[in-house]
């Protein structure tokens, strides 16, 4: 397993096929009236590809993403990539970064130096970490698996790229959406290896039969209103779950196609209010749409759905729990409800819990500022 | 108010012919998992050749001409020009005919049943069994106008109403459909039964009340609605996104032609048994010509049918409400949908024939065409008067 140093370069003819796709757009129509409340809205998405064709730089957001150590890894006949940016001083801990749908290594580049660097940033030397964002297979410049795997299975990488290409005995796993399933099954698989871990989403499924306490009030309302708010989320989750190949053919062959799938995620999801550009510049979003548009990685990005499906690691059967100390921070998503700490005892040791006022699924990308000072204090205190 | 009827002919220009091609020849295809075949949606391998099918040998021209073989028009109800096809039948009284497609079919679903069903003699039956057909396009759907928001099944009858009875002038008809088309016909049937000679169906449209008060379901039926809810588990998810969030989905399907077949074509492929390293049971053609009347007036509105009914629209009758008109049923064994019971479909429906044939699925016109114009002849003989 030997790692190579990486530089990201889209060829110039990929450049152009992408402008042309882009500027010969074939629209929908819309409800009238129907913003949002049917999907990406026909009036945002108009300016945005107006802006991915005319406006934005990919040259110049390259040479950002390649500012940061890339490499590439076999591991189990998969290649890997991942940035690694070792920290300052004599002891930064290590610290692995694992991101989710519709994502990739992208959302974390705000915190890589503040994390490995913290005195740059007004910080102790005492917080440094030794940074390791990883794609997920078949995300951006990850290869996509022969078939679906599953977070069980990408566990099982994520341990072999820590422990043996890297070297480390010990670290620490931060993960949000599909990097918290991975980060939970590593604590699960692996406890021995991790000094702590930090999620921004409780993917697990706490056993709930013969022998679980019964829900508190908290918890049942908890429940029920993630229930009713997911009845009009999940429809992407049902479709890459049972049909990605279906949903493929547009989503690789139209970058408008692909744009209108992912961009209500980002309103959705993150801490936007109603306004995308509160959160995200159109830049940022063109950014991790060209990841996904010149990678081709859609598809086998939608897989992780169809193998949650078979692999069934969320449900926690009966006595099962995550043993390693948990930190969680809970950031606002949409109208979903917050869950009760209680709910997260149920699936974890949670040793911190922080309710944050500000930043969503992203938060990253996000509120980079709070998102690192919540990970160092949680640090703190293992 | 109802307005003229337009007389209407498919006519596309060549150059959003031309700009289907740029598409097609720049198609870039996603991979697929090993030996995927159709165990995680439209086979590649199919996809791919259908493509060059599509480039090098299929012939819009030749199915346009097809399609203009029966006389159309559009005519203004409810607000919406609303495209038919109207093929009038044989001999003195040929009873009207209301035929209604679902999705992801069209009026071409019918290409091969309408001049039988109109002309019966012509194919070696009897002219006493002539229909007078009458195929309109769902609005949002081919050449019918989009509604400015998405319209439920029930204002459609509505719509299809004031057509057969103000536009046409028929006082009194036949309806026959499957799919959304079922269920807009069984609204018909239910606010007009004055209007209906009778109704054929191939899904049951309307939902029983199964609510407090209803008599409780019996074994089979139990069984039937949870096999149902496992099928729609690994076979709805369409319905999902298509009824949430349809306008993310729209850009990609209206974008990309082989994204826009891939999406209705594995519906083709997998509601009329194919397997999962078979093809769909359809000559490439018809299954194209399909996908062309999407591509042509666009997916989106099409896809607001499955908004509209979780939004406010409905399926399901109400405490003791049931359809009156005289209804039968035929079933496709390999239909999304399996046979209900017969105590199921009596609950919401006076059903006064069901039969199941003995092969085929979803789009029984277009895979099981002489079978079912046997069927709807025998049905509506009894209700010719």
């Amino acid at each position: 397993m030997l790692a190579k140093p990486y530089r990201i370069h889209v060829s110039d003819a990929a450049l152009g096929d992408l402008r042309r796709r882009l500027a010969r757009a074939r629209w929908p129509n819309e409800p009238a009236e129907g913003g949002w409340r049917f999907g990406s809205e026909l009036a945002y998405m108009q300016k945005l590809i107006a802006h991915w064709r005319e406006v934005y730089d990919w040259r110049a957001h390259e040479a950002r993403l390649n500012a940061f150590p890339h490499h590439t890894v076999e591991i189990d006949g998969l290649r890997i990539h991942y940035i690694h940016e070792p920290g300052s001083g004599a002891v930064p801990r290590p610290l692995l970064l694992t991101h989710g749908w519709p994502s990739s290594f992208i959302e974390f580049l705000d915190v890589v130096q503040p994390l490995a660097h913290p005195e740059r940033f007004g910080g102790d030397t005492a917080d440094a970490f030794d940074v390791v964002v990883a794609s997920l297979p078949g995300y951006g410049f990850s290869a996509a698996p022969p078939r679906p795997i599953g977070a069980r299975a990408i566990a099982g990488l994520w341990h072999k790229l820590m422990t043996r290409v890297l070297g480390y005995r010990h670290f620490i796993a931060h993960g949000g959406d599909w990097g918290s399933l991975v980060t939970s099954c590593l604590a699960l698989d692996h406890p021995g290896v991790l000094d702590g871990i930090h999620l921004t989403m409780l993917p697990l499924r706490p056993w709930r039969g013969a022998g679980a306490p019964p829900l508190s009030e908290d918890e049942r309302a908890y429940v029920a209103g993630m229930r009713a708010w997911w009845q009009e989320q999940r429809g992407y989750q049902l479709v890459q779950a049972t049909k990605p190949q279906t949903l493929a053919f547009a989503l690789t062959d139209s970058p408008v196609g692909l744009a209108g799938w992912l961009v209500e995620k980002f309103r959705t999801l993150a801490d936007t209010r109603g306004s995308l550009e509160r959160r995200f510049s159109k830049d940022q979003l063109c950014t991790m749409l060209s990841l996904y548009w010149f990678t081709g990685c859609i598809n086998p990005a939608n897989w992780m759905y169809w193998a949650a499906r078979e692999e069934a690691t969320a449900q926690l059967g009966p006595g099962r729990k995550v043993a390693v100390p948990t930190g969680y921070a809970d950031y606002p998503v949409d109208s979903a409800p917050r869950p009760p700490r209680s709910w997260g005892m149920r699936m974890y040791d949670i040793v911190h819990w922080s309710v944050m006022p500000a930043g969503g699924h992203f938060a990253a990308m996000e509120e980079p500022e709070a998102f690192v000072a919540d990970l160092r204090s949680f640090v703190r205190r293992l | 108010m109802a307005g003229a009827a337009v007389p209407f002919r498919v006519e596309v220009e060549d150059a959003v012919l031309a700009d289907l091609r740029l598409r097609l020849e720049e198609t870039r295809l996603p991979i697929a998992p090993e030996g995927a075949g159709w165990r995680y949606g439209s086979d590649l391998g199919y996809m791919r050749n259908l493509a060059e099918h599509w480039l090098e040998r299929y012939d819009w021209r030749r199915w346009e001409a097809a399609l203009n073989r029966f006389p159309q028009f559009r005519a203004a109800v409810g607000g919406l020009n609303i495209h038919y096809i109207i093929e009038q039948g044989s001999g003195a009284r040929p009873l009207p005919l209301l035929l209604t497609h679902g999705w992801p079919g069209s009026v071409f679903e019918f290409d091969q049943i309408i001049e039988p069903l109109a002309h019966p003699e012509r194919f070696g039956a009897d002219a006493g069994d002539a229909f007078t057909v009458i195929a309109p396009s769902l609005p949002g759907y081919g050449f019918s106008d989009a509604p400015a928001t998405p319209m439920a099944p029930r204002d459609i009858a509505r719509l299809w109403h004031e057509l057969m009875t103000q536009v046409l002038g028929f006082e009194r008809f036949a309806a026959q459909a499957g799919d959304w088309g079922s269920v807009v016909t069984s609204w018909l049937a239910f606010d007009r039964p004055q209007s209906l000679a009778a109704i054929h169906l191939t899904m049951p449209g309307a939902r029983p009340y199964t609510g407090e008060g209803a008599e409780p379901l019996d074994e089979s039926e139990t069984e039937w609605v949870a096999a149902m809810s496992r099928r729609l588990k690994a076979e709805g998810a369409y319905q999902e996104i298509q009824g949430s969030k349809p306008q993310s989905l729209a850009y990609g399907l209206t974008d990309s032609p082989l994204g826009l077949a891939a999406w209705i074509i594995e519906k083709f492929h997998g509601w009329s048994g194919g397997g999962a390293d078979t093809p769909p049971p359809f000559d490439p053609d018809r299954l194209i010509t399909n996908v062309m009347l999407y591509w042509l007036g666009g997916i989106n509105a099409a896809n607001w049918l499955y908004w509209s009914v979780r939004h406010g629209g409905r399926f399901t009758l109400g405490r003791g409400e049931r359809i009156e008109v005289p209804t039968g049923f035929a079933f496709l064994p390999q239909d999304l949908m399996a046979m209900p019971p017969e105590r199921w479909t009596r609950r919401a429906y006076n059903v006064v024939h069901r039969c199941e044939f003995p092969d085929g699925g979803h789009f029984a016109a277009m895979q099981k065409g002489p079978p079912l114009i046997e069927d709807v002849r025998q049905f509506f003989r009894r209700f010719r008067s």
